[in-house]
């Protein structure tokens, strides 16, 4: 048959729907997510939709895991802490599985799941574990660490239960710290003439604390010159919830429904000393703020303008400074509040596996391999956290006298102490708690608002964004 | 596109069409369809869902189960103590920034349209600040206002020693409109080519008339720059009422992943509306704040535009021809 040749118009309506259709194809459709195609395997588990929270992705053990799949691996991950080099070795070591790192957009990964786009790992602090999994976007890796030989249960720190919910675990820790450890400068605190405790064997309490930190001020007229000591109510729900941590406490109801502040007296009489402590400018708050804005206090010490940091071991990657030797600094334990010591990881760093991700095999093999190999290897060097697994901790740098006392320390927190972990309530997120408590503890700590109030209006709006987070569940 | 239209609607009551006209016509939709598609698909349908969004409880990821609400993101909203503050910072910052900004831009812009030595050097002196990026400039505004690291207070205490003002804290609205009325340069130039359109014939014919040079600005330039002013003034209002990241930078972000940290009688409408969709991942109820705060801007707007018959000149009559 003749081929007929198209008229003018035939071509233009060809172009134009051509044009019009790709438009909208590529406009409503997800982003390529592999370079081979596959079906998603994981559909499964976004499919499932319940009431109930624990019963979220479906659990897919190794065996009967969809071997084959995309050989691209999204990682969703900050660029400091994984290396473009790490990167190329992955790919090196795990051929043809290719992995990509996007920065950490918890907001992007929303979209990216609502269009279907593939991301594979994702970074998280743990206490928002329960809610991520309530939003069946979590993958349950608990066949996946049962039958692991790099990541093996009883290698594991306490502190990954952070990632456990319900029984099952969702994820793991990069690396943690005991975030209510002291770190001194000796120089300044010589200077001011206030003796250093004989931490650990003499445990300090928070009143000693407050009081030693107040010696350690200096003022001139009514500017701070330095600090004696920094510490952040303002993120550690967390600490309130572990006040009244004999037995294991939470800040919420048994079944989660609401936040429970005014009734819980114990927290409430910690919030009282430490928005106390704010209000005499003890430690930088809206009416003394830090050099950092909104923030803390970490270039204040290192300009050798704080005496101390209660920022725990991770801040012993910046400890050192042109400005403050290694060998006057110092690491301290945390002080006691009530009969028992806790010194608890508020936010404990790492990463869970979406539910949707087309290839668990390759997506665990990448966890593994961030978890347990060159990364964690490295990271374990670096200072920045203590790892997640036992097997790493002798990387830990020990190779300066001050370094070697700062590991001696956690060896100490790690050996006396049970890491305090807080079951967070999954029907919101811990940044709905932040963002309420800033909203009305800068106006209490300014004065223009009384105790009850703030105390109050923190618990109400917590409580309308938790029967937000049931409505949107049920 | 009146002529179009017009001839269109000639032509099919004729009945028939040339092929001329009938080329034109179709020359004039592919010329302007990609941008009704790109209209459509990236501004209308986005709305359409925007619209139908604010009724729902949608929090991002609950898109099997989203919730009808009706009315009861927008009820919510009006009892929302949160709102009427936020609006009220928002307004109180706008009414500071705007006419005191264009008041300082104009008289700017004036000083820099005569002839005088280093005239470039200061204009871009001034202009330089308004093509800074927002978040590193925030961040060094924020670093000379600190209470006791900042470069303002280490300045005073050289008079009185230990001076420790708390810049941020205690005067924030205050420093968001300074740091605005920094970055004027934009304005600035802009008045400087409004300036500079000024007829030199009509400036000197009233002074031959014997004006001074108060009477030549408040006569013949000011008028003849009602235009530019409310060009400025629209944008201006529109700019300041959306006043979000300069907000939020300057003030701090903290929390698990940098949340919005600021107190609530601190609030700006649209920080109000960002902690709700993104600290609170309530949709929903932040889309439906983004109406209600549409529905403001578009009336603001509209009274402008109404209102600018009385006070903005324009040579050539808006319908077409010369003013009478």
């Amino acid at each position: 048959m003749p081929a007929r040749k198209l008229s003018r118009r035939e071509v233009l309506k060809l172009v134009g729907t051509t044009t019009v259709t790709g438009t909208i194809l590529a406009a409503c459709g997800g982003a390529p997510t592999s370079t081979q195609p596959t079906q998603a395997p994981a559909n499964t588990a976004a499919a499932v939709n319940t009431t109930t929270p624990a019963n979220t992705a479906t659990t897919a053990p190794v065996a009967t895991a969809a071997a084959a799949g995309p050989a691209k691996i999204v990682l969703m991950y900050n660029a400091n802490e994984i290396s473009d080099a790490e990167i190329a070795d992955f790919n090196k070591q795990y051929a043809p599985l290719k992995l990509e790192r996007i920065d950490t957009d918890l907001v992007k990964f929303f979209s990216m799941v609502a269009a279907g786009t593939q991301v594979d790992g994702i970074r998280l602090q743990g206490p928002n574990i329960p809610a991520y999994v309530t939003k069946n976007v979590c993958l349950d890796l608990t066949d996946f660490f049962a039958n692991s030989q790099e990541l093996k249960l009883d290698d594991l720190m306490p502190v990954n239960d952070l990632f456990v919910y319900k029984g099952k675990r969702y994820g793991m820790v990069k690396d943690w710290s005991p975030d209510m450890s002291i770190f001194i400068n000796k120089k300044l605190w010589a200077a001011a003439g206030v003796a250093i405790p004989d931490s650990p064997t003499k445990m300090i309490t928070y009143q000693e604390w407050r009081d030693m930190s107040g010696k350690l001020t200096k003022k001139q007229g009514d500017q701070i010159i330095i600090w004696g000591t920094d510490f952040q109510p303002l993120n550690n729900f967390l600490f309130w919830a572990t006040t009244t941590w004999n037995p294991p406490t939470t800040l919420f109801s048994p079944n989660f429904d609401k936040l429970i502040l005014r009734g819980n007296k114990d927290t409430l009489d910690a919030i009282k000393f430490f928005t106390d402590w704010e209000k005499e400018k003890g430690v930088p708050s809206v009416i003394a703020p830090a050099a950092t804005q909104g923030g803390w206090s970490g270039s204040d010490w290192q300009a050798a303008q704080a005496s101390s940091v209660q920022y725990g071991y991770w801040f012993s990657g910046m400890a050192e400074s042109d400005k403050v030797n290694g060998d006057d600094v110092m690491m301290m334990a945390a002080p006691k509040w009530g009969p028992n010591y806790t010194n608890p990881c508020v936010s404990g760093t790492g990463m869970f596996l979406n539910a949707k991700t087309p290839n668990k095999d390759a997506a665990w093999k990448m966890f593994q391999w961030f978890m347990a190999e060159e990364p964690a290897h490295n990271r374990a060097k670096s200072g920045w956290g203590v790892p997640g697994l036992r097997s790493l901790m002798p990387l830990m740098p020990q190779d300066k006298p001050w370094r070697k006392q700062v590991y001696d320390q956690v060896q100490w927190e790690i050996k006396n102490t049970k890491v305090a972990i807080m079951q967070f309530t999954p029907y919101t997120y811990p940044d709905a708690f932040t963002t309420t408590w800033s909203k009305y503890h800068d106006q209490y700590i300014k004065g223009t608002m009384s105790f009850d109030d703030f105390v109050n209006n923190v618990e109400k709006e917590v409580n309308a964004a938790i029967q937000d987070g049931i409505s949107a569940s049920q | 596109m009146q002529d179009i239209t017009r001839m269109v609607r000639e032509t099919w009551h004729r009945g028939k069409l040339g092929t001329r006209t009938r080329r034109e016509i179709r020359d004039f939709y592919m010329f302007t369809s990609p941008w009704i598609i790109g209209f459509m698909l990236l501004s209308l349908i986005p709305l359409i869902i925007g619209l139908l969004t604010s009724f729902t409880n949608y929090d991002g990821l609950n898109i099997s189960n989203i919730k009808w609400l009706a009315l009861r993101n927008y009820q919510r909203a009006f009892e929302s103590s949160d709102l009427y503050t936020s609006l009220k910072n928002t307004f109180v910052y706008t009414l500071l920034v705007v006419p005191v900004g264009n008041l300082f831009a104009l008289i700017l812009a004036n000083m820099l349209n005569r002839a005088m030595i280093g005239r470039s050097l200061f204009r871009a002196i001034y202009y330089l600040p308004s093509i800074l990026p927002l978040a590193g400039a925030i961040q060094a505004w924020g670093l000379m206002f600190n209470m006791n690291a900042g470069a303002v207070n280490a300045f005073l205490s050289l008079f009185v020693p230990g001076t420790a003002i708390n810049w941020i804290n205690e005067h924030f609205v205050l420093m968001l409109v300074m740091f605005s009325w920094w970055q004027l340069g934009g304005a600035m130039v802009i008045y400087l080519a409004g300036l500079q359109g000024v007829p030199e014939e009509l400036r000197e014919a009233a002074t031959m008339d014997g004006a001074n040079s108060v009477q030549v600005f408040f006569s013949v330039v000011l008028p003849l720059l009602t235009p530019v002013i409310f060009f400025q003034l629209v944008l201006g209002i529109i700019g300041s009422l959306q006043i979000l990241d300069s907000a939020i930078l300057l003030y701090g972000r903290t929390g698990l992943s940098g949340t919005t940290s600021m107190p609530g009688d601190l609030y700006m409408y649209m920080v109000y509306v960002y902690s709700q969709v993104f600290d609170f991942q309530r949709y929903g109820y932040g889309v439906a704040l983004s109406w209600i705060f549409f529905v403001i801007v578009l009336v603001l707007t509209i009274i402008l535009l109404v209102t600018s018959r009385y006070w903005v000149y324009y040579e050539v009559s808006q319908e077409g021809g010369t003013v009478k």
